[in-house]
This record gives C-alpha cells, sequence and structure tokens, in this order.
C-alpha cells in the first residue's frame, strides 16, 4: 500500500528516478512519514471499528463494553492523533505543501526555477534542505519554532478565506513581521575572518534586523515573482 | 415498613434507570464526536493538503478530546450513582433521614 500524495518526499523533490515503476506500485514504503501515516491510519481505522460496533449492536454497558468503548475513545484515537499530528507536522514543512495554496503557486514556482537568481531558489537546489526550503528559512528559530511557524501559517490562511483574494489587484501574500536575520544566521556565520567589508559596516544594523539580509542591496530579493510588478497604489489600499 | 422499603426501592430503580439511560446516551454521543473526528484525522491523513491538516489539527482534536472527556464524565456519573445507591443500602432503613424522623 503506498500513498503518492502530492506532498510525498518523492514528489516534492521532483526525483522522477526514485519513483517504484508502474508495476511495482502497491507495495509498502517504509520512510518515516508513510510509517506513521499507516499507523495512524490503522489506529483510527480499530477506533472506528468498535465504535460502530457499539453503535449498530447497542451492548448493555457492562464492564467490557465499557472497556472497549474506553479503547476505542481513549487510547487508539489519542494514538491515532498523535502519530497522524506528528506526520501531517512532518508533511507541511514540505516545499509542495505550502505550494497547494494557490496564491503561493508563483513563489513555488520561482523557487523550482532552475534559472532563477533569488535567493529562495538558490537555496532550494541545496540537497540537504531543498524540499523543505520554505519551512527552512520561513520558521522562526526557537524551542517552539514549530508551532509558532504553523500559527502563523493558520493566521495566513484566515486572512486567505476572510479577505477577498481573488479580487484583482489584491496584495500579494506578505509577512506579518519584517523577517528575521536570525533565520539567515543561524546557518550562515555573519563574522569571521573573511567577512565581507558591507557586513563589518552593518554590523549593528544586522544584528538590530534594522539591516535585512535578504532586502534588495543586500542579498535579496529573495523571491522573483510578480509581486514587484504589483501597482503600488493598489498594494497600498489593500488591507494588511 | 414494606411499603417505604417498597417505595425506596422503585425510587432506586427509577434513579438507575435514569443514570444508566444518560449513561448509554452520553456514551453514543461520545461515539458520535469520535467517530466525526476520525473522520477528520483520516482524511488528512490520505488527503495532506491544508485544509484537510488544518481541519483534522483544530476540529479533529476539539471533538476527539471533547468524545472522550464526554465518555469518562458518563462512567464517573454512573459510578457515583451506583456508590450513592450502595450506601442508602448498606443504611439501616432505606428511606432518607428526613423520613425516618417522621
Amino acid at each position: 500500500m503506498l500513498w503518492h500524495s502530492p506532498c510525498s518526499a518523492d514528489h516534492a523533490r521532483g526525483e522522477v528516478r526514485r519513483r517504484a515503476p508502474s508495476h511495482a506500485r502497491g507495495i509498502v514504503t517504509f520512510d518515516f512519514p508513510h510509517l506513521l501515516n499507516l499507523g495512524a491510519l490503522i489506529c483510527a481505522a480499530a477506533s472506528a471499528v468498535v465504535l460502530l460496533w457499539y453503535l449498530i449492536r447497542r451492548p448493555p454497558l457492562n464492564r467490557s463494553t465499557r472497556v472497549w468503548l474506553f479503547a476505542g475513545l481513549g487510547p487508539l484515537p489519542i494514538a491515532a492523533a498523535m502519530a497522524g499530528n506528528v506526520s501531517n507536522l512532518e508533511v507541511t514543512k514540505k516545499r509542495e505543501f505550502c505550494g497547494s495554496c494557490h496564491v503561493m503557486v508563483p513563489y513555488t514556482d520561482d523557487v523550482k526555477n532552475p534559472e532563477s537568481p533569488g535567493l529562495a531558489a538558490k537555496h532550494s537546489k541545496n540537497k540537504w534542505f531543498g524540499d523543505e526550503s520554505c519551512y527552512t528559512c520561513h520558521a522562526d528559530y526557537g524551542m517552539f519554532g514549530l508551532v509558532v511557524t504553523k500559527i502563523g501559517g493558520m493566521h495566513h490562511v484566515w486572512d486567505y478565506y476572510t479577505d477577498d483574494w481573488d479580487a484583482p489587484g489584491h496584495r500579494p501574500p506578505k509577512l506579518y513581521k519584517p523577517y528575521n536575520n536570525a533565520s539567515c544566521t543561524q546557518c550562515h556565520a555573519s563574522s569571521g575572518p573573511r567577512e565581507p567589508l558591507e557586513h563589518k559596516v552593518h554590523k549593528a544594523g544586522i544584528e538590530s534586523g534594522a539591516v535585512g539580509c535578504g532586502k534588495v542591496g543586500c542579498h535579496g530579493p529573495p523571491h522573483r515573482v510578480r509581486e514587484h510588478a504589483v501597482v503600488p497604489e493598489k498594494v497600498e489600499g489593500a488591507k494588511l | 415498613m414494606s411499603e417505604s422499603t417498597s417505595e425506596g426501592g422503585v425510587t432506586r430503580a427509577k434513579v438507575a434507570e435514569h443514570v444508566s439511560e444518560t449513561v448509554e446516551k452520553r456514551a453514543r454521543w461520545a461515539c458520535y464526536l469520535s467517530l466525526v473526528a476520525l473522520g477528520f484525522i483520516g482524511w488528512s491523513l490520505i488527503s495532506q493538503k491544508p485544509l484537510p491538516v488544518i481541519f483534522a489539527m483544530t476540529i479533529g482534536q476539539l471533538l476527539g478530546t471533547l468524545s472522550l472527556l464526554l465518555f469518562l464524565g458518563s462512567i464517573a456519573l454512573d459510578v457515583r450513582a451506583r456508590y450513592k445507591i450502595k450506601r442508602t443500602d448498606l443504611m439501616p432503613s432505606s428511606l432518607p433521614p428526613s423520613k425516618q424522623k417522621d
């Protein structure tokens, strides 16, 4: 049993050569997200069987029925939810997941473009985290970074559904707060013997966030998409 | 005395029946809620796209937690009712103390 969900790791990497041939489809893959998915689905199915058995057969609520019901309402769904959460959180890090919202398609198209000179496109070619480049660069760097980042993502989804994003001239997706340089410096050391002069000059600004690594004139713009061609008046008129 | 015992017995039977109905009703509701939650979770596992994942991790979790609390609450109610009935049975008379004084 194999799900080729649009967010599977192979799909995200665009690696056709790693895909199983058509005659081999249907075999179990033992990568971590798929195993978690499988475990979660088995727990959910077992729980559903117990609950449906109780609802259809209506047995007397004696001790054994209660134990079965407790299993169907407690440990099994909790296991399904926990495994499902981990699996879903892993999937939400994938670039394809971000691109499954159509407002993000120009961005994911840009990072997939091998000719793009954008910062994001360059990072997405990285073999270690290229298929998770959106998450790697936009995640809050901290203990609860994943959760904070996902809550921020929920904010975007909420805005999307409560705002008229299909209206012509609507603003493109934007960050709610300035991009944090710490996301860059967690990998790129900003000091060292070969530090560029610009970094030395702007050191205080980089550390305080007054100078953004991804700004035009430094290393940006990060994304080469149509947002740079949007008429400024329309952007200003839009709700932020 | 036999009449009062009978009266108390009828009352206890009614209480027990009422509690049993309530517990079964709540257990059924817990099952319905949990099935909806499992549906959300299953949907998110099969189609790992933004909306199913968001629904599973918000509404699914909420409904699942509510169903478990509802079931545990109903079991607690049942245990409490049984304990009360048992304690009444252990008393010298099955009538409440106010009636005993009369």
